[in-house]
Order: structure tokens, then C-alpha cells, then sequence
């Protein structure tokens, strides 16, 4: 901030100053207001289901309550199991996010570079595009069994398709000429990957990566829904079968943390990414 | 191309000095040839390019039949095309196969539709209020996070294994997307805008009308795409976790019985489901945005 002089230009500067300072205090104050009317909310939506169940006297079979969510949650977090669990979904979902995105990449790329082979791929695919991935969840529990590879492979194999898919589509919007130029004034075919293309394939795959990460935790989650022998999943489904419904609630709320943690660590990954690109 | 100059026809325009150019007759056959080469290429190229593809799809299958006839991979891993094919033909042959492609087929249809209606419902009526959509937006954001087919299992716990639970399950899948985008399109309306058509004095129904509705349409119309295939996954997902009939149980049930044959077939008639369905929507996208080409 430069120095300011002891004497204002003129009136109409310091008029000026003090509308731009009171917009400043008001924004201020409103980003409070959003946070407090946030707060508000969930704070109604919890104590609306508690005064529901308990008011209405709904058997817990049904719909449980905070209060019981949150003594089942204390007493998980006190198992062994539990972390064993919340690391077989973790691993599930980065894994086959990591599996994805660079399986998806290299066939995206190698696909930019041989143009006549994707003319000649379109129906196929436009075929698997269409395909519902998770149909496959069988298909994979078949090939590697209740262990957590098949989550992997699954997970994997919807991140595959849409990080495939925006790369090739992204491919038929790269200006063709100036790759061509690029060749002709003598680049290399592996400098001509690195310079150009690289760049715009990193920006979608960030741009997919939401996309993508949501269709890991449904490929694990419904892996272990269909068959497995641990994970978040497949707690679920034990606690549904053992009709311990607060146990259900609460480990539907950790999923639900989960899916929070990992959006928000994709939306953090694509602002530092995006502000270093500019 | 060289420009030459015939000298009867020369037109000189006075005070510009600009000389037009009269192409003589070998210049104009030598620009049709051109013309019809091109055309011609054109025609082959696109003969080739349909050859290609055809020629792909035909190496696709006979390297997977390979796969299996050699023996380098077993039948039960990836079955291959001669068994799939005879599969398929028993599978039109039971009765079963129709009730449970039907039902699936409705599930994902209603599910889509209540889906859809409630979807734009809820976000148009929370984009048109500023404060309420201001709130709601980091909460939606937030429920986003949260795969709607996950809950699946909870809507089984609540309403049971019948049919209208999965159209629950699809329609809960289907609104997320629409929700959100409605509501986007609905709370990025421009302020002012609406202020000054108050002042004309324009009713809320005709603001509601002219203003919010096309601009929310425009998103929604957006979002139907991934709509459409959330539908198609959340009635197996929906299926996956508990069912009578339906392609989702019937997959289950081939894949426990280890019938890998069975497995692809349903996994084809599911594709194929998926590739009417975006042909409908991309024809849909066509119509509604033809205004705009």
C-alpha cells in the first residue's frame, strides 16, 4: 500500500474511502451471516429428526436418532476394526482413482496422437461410453473375488472412462494446425507431447476430477454393497442383515464425511492446480 | 495458380485502380477438376473411415473369440462372442428375460421422470429466492458429495425390496443432478433484470415464465445427459442391492452361478439401453437448442 498523504485530494476522495471501507466491513459481516444461516440449517435438520423420532415416538428400527448416531459413533471410533475398514474403503477409492486417471491418460494421449485409430474405435466407443460401468460390479467380483482388488478394479474402471473421455474429447478441440506446425519446424514427436498437449490434458483431467472421484466411491461403495469381506461397504450391509439401524446411520454419516473429505480435497487440488497454470 | 490477364476483358475501376480478373476457360475446367477431386476423395475417405470402423469392431471380436478358442484365457473369465451369442439367444427365448428387462426399463423411465419434475420443481422454487438459494447452494454442494445410489440400501431398509422403492432410488439419483443445475440456472438470473421488469410491472407468474424458466431449461437440459445415466445406474444399483425381478438381479444371480455368458449378455442389452437412451437425449439437446444453429 503506498503512503498516504496527510491531506486528502479533495472531498470527494474521502467520501470515497469511506464507501469503499464500509462495502469492505459489510461483506465482512454478510460471509458471517451465510456461515450463521448454514449453521442454522443443519442445526433444524438435526433437531427437527430429534424432536421428530422422539415426539412422534418412531420406532429406532426405522429412522434412529442423533442421540444414537452419535453414542454408536463414539463407541466405533473406540474399534480396531473400524480403522481397519475406513482404510480398505480409503484404499479402495484413492487406488482405483490413481489406476484411473493414469490408465485413462495414457490411452487419452495415445489416442490424440493417432487420430485414424479413434475414427476407426468411434461405435466401440460409443458403445462402452453408454454402458452402465457399474454393471460390471459382478463381472469383477468374478475375475478377483470378494478381496479388495475387485473394488479397485471397479472403482478404476469408471474413473478410466471419464478421464478417457474428456482427454478425447478434449483432443478433437486441440488445434490440429499447430501441432502440425510444431512438426514441421522439426519438434520431436515426444517434445510435441510434453510442450503442447501435456498442459491441456493436466486441465481436464483437474476438470474431470470431480466427475471422477465420485465414480470411485460409488464403484468401491457398491462393490462392497454386492460382495466383499471388509470396508465401510460391507459394514453397512452387516449392520443392515443384524438390523442395528443406528449402526447403519452412523456408518451412512461416516460415508458421507468421506465423500465430503475427498470432494474437498479434489476442490483444493483444482484451485492450487488451476492458480499455478495462470 | 498463376492470374493472367485477358486483354479484351480487362475492367479497370477508375479512382481505385483495383483490377478485376476474368478467369479464362482452362482456368475454369481446372477448377472444376478440383472441385470433383475433392469430392471425390471426400466420398472414398468416408468409405474408408466406415470400413475402418466396421473392420475394428469385427478385430475387437474375433480377438476376444481367439482369446477363448487358443485357450489363453478361460470361458469363465471373459466367456467369448460365439458363446455370448447363443447365450443371448436362449436368454430371448425365457420368459423371464422380458418381465425383467421391462421392469427395469420402467424403474429407470419413472424414476427419471419423477426425478426430473421434482428436481426442477425444488430448484426452481429455491433459485428464485435469493436469500434461501444463497443458504442452500454450500448444502447442496455438500449432499453432492454423497452419491445418491449409495443411500440404496437405506431406502431398501425404510421401504422394502418391491418396485416402487427403486423408483425411489432412481428418481433420488436423477434429482441431484437436476436439482443443482435448475437451481444454478435459476439463482444466476440477473438481479436487476428482474427488478426493472417489476417495475414495468410485469406479474411474478409472467417473471416466473419468461425469465426464470428458459434459463433454468437451458441447465436443465444440460444436466439431463448425466441424468439419463444416473437413471440407468441407480435401477441396477437399485436392483444390485435387493430385488425380485429386474437385469440387475438377474446379473447377480448369472455371476453367483458363475454363468459369465449370461453376465454379458444382460451387460449388452443394458449398453444398448444406455445407447437409446442418449440418442433420445441428444435428440432431445437437438430440438431444444435448435433456436440456436
Amino acid at each position: 500500500m503506498s503512503t498516504r498523504e496527510s491531506h486528502v485530494e479533495s472531498a470527494d476522495e474521502a467520501w470515497l474511502e469511506q464507501v469503499v471501507l464500509k462495502a469492505r466491513r459489510s461483506r465482512v459481516i454478510d460471509s458471517w451471516i451465510i456461515w450463521i444461516e448454514r449453521a442454522a440449517i443443519i442445526g433444524t435438520l438435526i433437531g427437527g429428526w430429534q424432536l421428530f423420532v422422539s415426539a412422534l415416538k418412531i420406532n429406532p428400527e426405522i429412522l434412529s436418532s442423533p442421540g444414537a448416531v452419535g453414542s454408536t459413533l463414539y463407541h466405533l471410533l473406540q474399534k480396531r476394526v473400524f480403522y481397519y475398514d475406513l482404510r480398505v474403503t480409503s484404499e479402495e477409492v484413492l487406488l482405483g482413482l490413481l489406476l484411473g486417471v493414469i490408465s485413462g491418460s495414457i490411452v487419452g494421449i495415445v489416442f490424440i496422437l493417432l487420430p485414424r485409430i479413434s475414427d476407426a474405435l468411434q461405435p466401440l466407443l460409443v458403445g462402452f461410453n453408454s454402458m452402465p460401468k457399474i454393471a460390471l460390479a459382478p463381472l469383477t467380483i468374478i475375475w478377483f473375488g470378494l478381496g479388495i482388488s475387485s473394488k479397485i478394479l471397479l472403482a478404476a474402471l469408471g474413473v478410466f472412462f471419464i478421464i478417457f473421455f474428456n482427454i478425447a474429447a478434449g483432443g478433437a478441440s486441440l488445434d490440429r494446425a499447430v501441432m502440425d506446425n510444431l512438426a514441421i519446424m522439426g519438434l520431436s514427436r515426444r517434445k510435441i507431447v510434453l510442450i503442447f498437449i501435456l498442459p491441456s490434458v493436466a486441465t481436464w483431467i483437474i476438470a474431470a476430477l470431480k466427475v471422477a472421484i465420485s465414480a470411485a466411491l460409488i464403484g468401491a461403495v457398491i462393490g462392497e454393497y454386492i460382495g466383499a469381506d471388509a470396508g465401510i461397504g460391507y459394514e453397512i450391509e452387516n449392520a443392515i442383515n443384524s438390523l442395528s439401524i443406528a449402526r447403519m446411520f452412523t456408518l451412512l454419516l461416516v460415508l458421507a464425511i468421506m465423500g465430503g473429505l475427498a470432494y474437498a480435497l479434489v476442490a483444493f487440488i483444482e484451485r492450487r492446480l488451476l492458480r499455478w497454470s495462470r | 495458380m498463376f492470374l493472367r490477364m485477358r486483354k479484351s476483358n480487362e475492367v479497370r475501376s477508375g479512382s481505385e485502380g483495383v483490377q478485376t480478373h476474368q478467369t479464362t476457360e482452362s482456368e475454369e475446367s481446372w477448377i472444376a477438376a478440383v472441385v470433383q477431386e475433392n469430392r471425390n476423395q471426400r466420398r472414398t475417405n468416408r468409405r474408408i473411415i466406415w470400413l475402418e470402423r466396421i473392420g475394428a469392431v469385427v478385430l475387437f471380436l474375433t480377438g476376444w473369440q481367439l482369446l477363448n478358442s487358443l485357450g489363453i484365457v478361460l470361458p469363465i473369465l471373459i466367456s467369448s462372442p460365439r458363446l455370448i451369442g447363443s447365450d443371448m439367444v436362449q436368454l430371448f427365448q425365457t420368459g423371464s428375460f422380458y418381465t425383467d428387462a421391462l421392469t427395469t426399463l420402467l424403474e429407470m423411465i419413472s424414476g427419471l421422470i419423477i426425478g426430473t419434475i421434482i428436481g426442477i420443481s425444488v430448484g426452481l422454487g429455491i433459485g428464485m429466492k435469493r436469500r434461501l438459494s444463497r443458504a442452500v447452494q454450500p448444502l447442496a454442494v455438500a449432499a453432492h458429495s454423497i452419491p445418491a445410489v449409495i443411500l440404496a440400501p437405506l431406502v431398501a431398509v425404510w421401504f422394502g425390496f418391491g418396485f416402487q422403492p427403486k423408483i425411489g432410488i432412481v428418481a433420488l439419483a436423477v434429482f441431484y443432478p437436476i436439482f443443482f443445475n435448475t437451481l444454478t440456472g435459476a439463482s444466476n438470473i440477473d438481479e436487476t433484470l428482474v427488478s426493472n421488469l417489476k417495475i414495468f410491472g410485469l406479474s411474478r407468474r409472467s417473471i416466473v415464465r419468461h425469465v426464470y424458466l428458459p434459463s433454468a431449461v437451458v441447465w436443465t437440459v444440460a444436466s439431463l445427459r448425466t441424468a439419463v445415466s444416473f437413471a440407468l445406474t441407480g435401477a441396477i444399483v437399485a436392483e444390485f442391492v435387493g430385488a425380485r425381478h429386474g437385469l440387475g438381479v438377474a446379473m447377480v444371480d448369472a455371476s453367483q452361478f458363475l454363468h459369465t455368458a449370461r453376465v454379458f449378455s444382460i451387460l449388452l442389452v443394458l449398453t444398448t439401453f444406455g445407447v437409446v437412451f442418449g440418442f433420445l437425449v441428444r435428440a432431445l439437446e437437438n430440438y431444444m437448442f435448435r433456436w440456436q444453429r
